[in-house]
């Protein structure tokens, strides 16, 4: 597949339907334009030139840099992108505390930490490091999980 | 005479204990983002806005802008040691740079260097402080048309100084302003692509944004690249005084280098990036010595590096004095500013001099503890260079998550940053750059109320942005530059197909 058509096609769908939805907000008079004003015209700019790119990348597609998906290091990618959604599922239950801490074992894993005493030692370092500046000096109200007495 | 005043009543400000240490703070800070690789300007000034909240407005403004200018700094003795560049602006360096530290000379390229920002970054804080209060004022006559066509004049330039194509560009600052529009519609309180959702109702949040499409994206680039342990050369302090002929040499370059890059940080764009290669490519035919460009020629870093510092200056100048921000760190720094209550523009010069002349004895102030921090302590950096990037790199990830929840305290912001890290992935890959989209986002809202209120004065007639001379003239400029690429555009798309 090549990322040049995938990317301008998805671009056209995406102003296709924002124009759609801007059909429907109030335009307005010339004289007093509505909320739909902008948005209507930006609608129409995005349709045109992504429908110029999607055009020119179907009859002749441009070598991007790079693929859009490569094979061998998408599994990591994709890894790491999960990863970050579990912690965003998980922050309000587990805590923030003991969620940094798994957090960073994962990641530093990921990212191909060899030593587990290394990935041990960070984990450690860095949570208590994140509880020092953010919680004691900067006061950020941190989720503590359910299973923190309140 | 007034200047001299207005500046001595600055130091007042930029001098009291907390200020400084705010600045030091910002410009240490902002050193660390140069230095490592993967953590630019826009993305280290978004996370450190959370911690400005509870500051005094002056002092968060100082440490944001340290940040900024710093980071110009540090990104050269990463180029230098390691051959990769700590940010964009620092690309060129690497060039010669690194050939001279291979040659034994990275103690005179880091000093000249650091000398060079010095220099660079002082003049430019001389040249703001001379031209923004005159342009400020000349801006309290601008009216919305003006507004309006100014902002389609720098997106008209700024999409093919992006990287990728300028069509591309263009597209993404369409798409940035249609982001823009989000929420609830200032003017009649109508909710725009909402779906309902009242986490909606403000907007896409800009600096989480950022922080996804700046952050998180080019931690999921790195993670497609296996890490090799970089080679850091060691350098010791007596070698960090350059040669007599050294000197002689790199002069001029840095005083070059300054103007060119003030100037080219007016530019809508990636100024210091546009600033540091202009600048080489001058020094290169400039110097007598072109055999040596390639191979460790000391003007070809003095040059670039007095750029990109003196780009960051001048690109101060259309946010203090028109409260229009032409970079994506210079967006950010306008979330700092409006976070705080302030919005730049004409009026601000006068209406909170502490502020305006604060910050920019701060400048001064700055630059100088950056000399001492990137001469002396610039072993402290490199030895940084040395922790592996699979330590570093999870660190940036949860640095983003938390600055991303600390900014309201809510998951939705985590969650933007996220989706927009991995739509920034699939982007760059692509070839479209997110720059125009940043701008985009930030700027939307200001364009749209300049237009309707334009056509609000006019009675629904677009004849008022030509009637009107100035915006007739930027419009006009506007679709110059548009034919202008489009012709050079289309012979080289011939001679491609031959």
């Amino acid at each position: 597949m090549n990322s040049d058509r995938v990317s301008s096609l998805s671009f056209w769908v995406v102003s296709v339907a924002f124009l759609y939805a801007s059909l429907h907000m109030p335009l307005g008079q010339p004289k007093e334009p509505g909320p739909g004003f902008m948005p209507f015209i930006l609608g129409l700019i995005m349709v045109s030139i992504s429908g110029g790119l999607s055009l020119k990348a179907l009859i002749r597609p441009e070598v991007a840099s790079s693929k859009l998906i490569e094979k061998g290091s998408i599994l990591r990618v994709a890894l790491l992108v999960v990863g970050l959604v579990i912690y965003c599922i998980l922050l309000p239950w587990v805590g923030f505390f003991v969620l940094t801490f798994l957090f960073e074992i994962v990641f530093l894993k990921l990212f191909g930490v060899p030593k587990w005493r290394t990935i041990l030692v960070v984990a450690i370092a860095v949570t208590f490091g994140a509880i020092l500046i953010f919680e004691t000096w900067l006061h950020v109200p941190f989720p503590k999980g359910v299973w923190w007495p309140r | 005479m007034e200047v001299i005043f207005n500046l001595l009543h600055g130091f007042s400000v930029a001098l009291t204990p907390v200020n400084l240490f705010y600045c030091f703070v910002g410009v240490l800070l902002g050193t660390l983002v140069g230095v490592l690789p993967g953590v630019g300007p826009a993305a280290g000034l978004a996370l450190l806005i959370p911690a400005t909240f509870g500051m005094h407005p002056t002092t968060a403004v100082i440490m944001l802008s340290g940040l900024y200018y710093g980071s110009m700094y540090g990104g050269s003795t990463t180029s230098i040691l390691v051959n990769i560049p700590g940010e964009a602006a620092s690309v060129v360096t690497c060039i010669e740079g690194h050939q001279m530290a291979k040659r034994g000379r990275a103690g005179a390229a880091l000093a000249v260097s650091a000398v060079g920002s010095w220099i660079a970054g002082t003049m430019s804080v001389l040249f703001l402080m001379f031209l923004a209060p005159p342009l400020a004022s000349a801006a309290l006559s601008f009216g919305p048309p003006e507004y309006f066509s100014l902002m389609v004049l720098a997106f008209v330039v700024l999409a093919p100084l992006a990287s990728g194509s300028a069509t591309k560009g263009l597209f993404m600052a369409a798409f940035g302003l249609m982001l823009g529009c989000v929420g609830i519609d200032p003017i009649s309180g109508y909710q725009r692509f909402t779906f309902g959702r009242r986490e909606l109702l403000d907007g896409i949040g800009f600096v989480p944004v950022v922080m996804g499409v700046f952050g998180i994206a080019e931690v999921l680039s790195s993670a497609e690249k296996v890490f090799l342990r970089p080679e850091v050369l060691r350098i010791k302090f007596w070698d960090l005084w350059p040669k007599w002929f050294e000197w002689a040499r790199s002069w001029a370059a840095m005083i070059r280098g300054s103007f060119l890059g003030f100037f080219a940080g007016l530019i809508p764009g990636p100024s210091p990036v546009i600033a540091s290669f202009g600048s080489y490519a001058v020094e290169k035919r400039m110097s007598k010595n072109q055999k040596e460009f390639g191979h460790g020629a000391i003007e070809g870093v003095a040059g670039p590096e007095a750029a990109n510092n003196a780009a960051v200056g001048g690109a101060f100048i259309p946010l203090l004095s028109l409260g229009i921000p032409f970079t994506p760190a210079m967006g950010v720094l306008l979330s700092g500013f409006l976070i705080q209550g302030i919005r730049p523009g004409p009026m601000l010069i006068n209406e909170k001099p502490d502020l305006f002349w604060g910050l920019i004895a701060s400048m001064y102030v700055g630059n100088s503890m950056l000399l001492i921090l990137n001469l002396p302590l610039v072993g402290v950096f490199a030895s940084i260079l040395r922790v592996s990037q699979s330590i570093l790199l999870p660190l940036v990830t949860l640095f983003c998550l938390i600055g991303a929840y600390s900014l309201n305290n809510s998951l939705i912001d985590i969650v933007i940053m996220i989706g927009f890290g991995v739509f920034g992935y699939f982007m760059r890959k692509a070839d479209y750059d997110p720059a125009p989209m940043i701008l985009g986002m930030i700027l939307g809202p200001m364009m749209e109320r300049a237009l309707r209120q334009s056509l609000i004065i006019s009675q629904g007639s677009p004849e008022i942005f030509l009637n009107r001379p100035l915006s007739a003239m930027m419009l006009i400029a506007a679709l110059l530059f548009l034919l202008y690429s489009a012709i050079r555009w289309v012979p080289r798309h011939r001679k491609s197909k031959a």
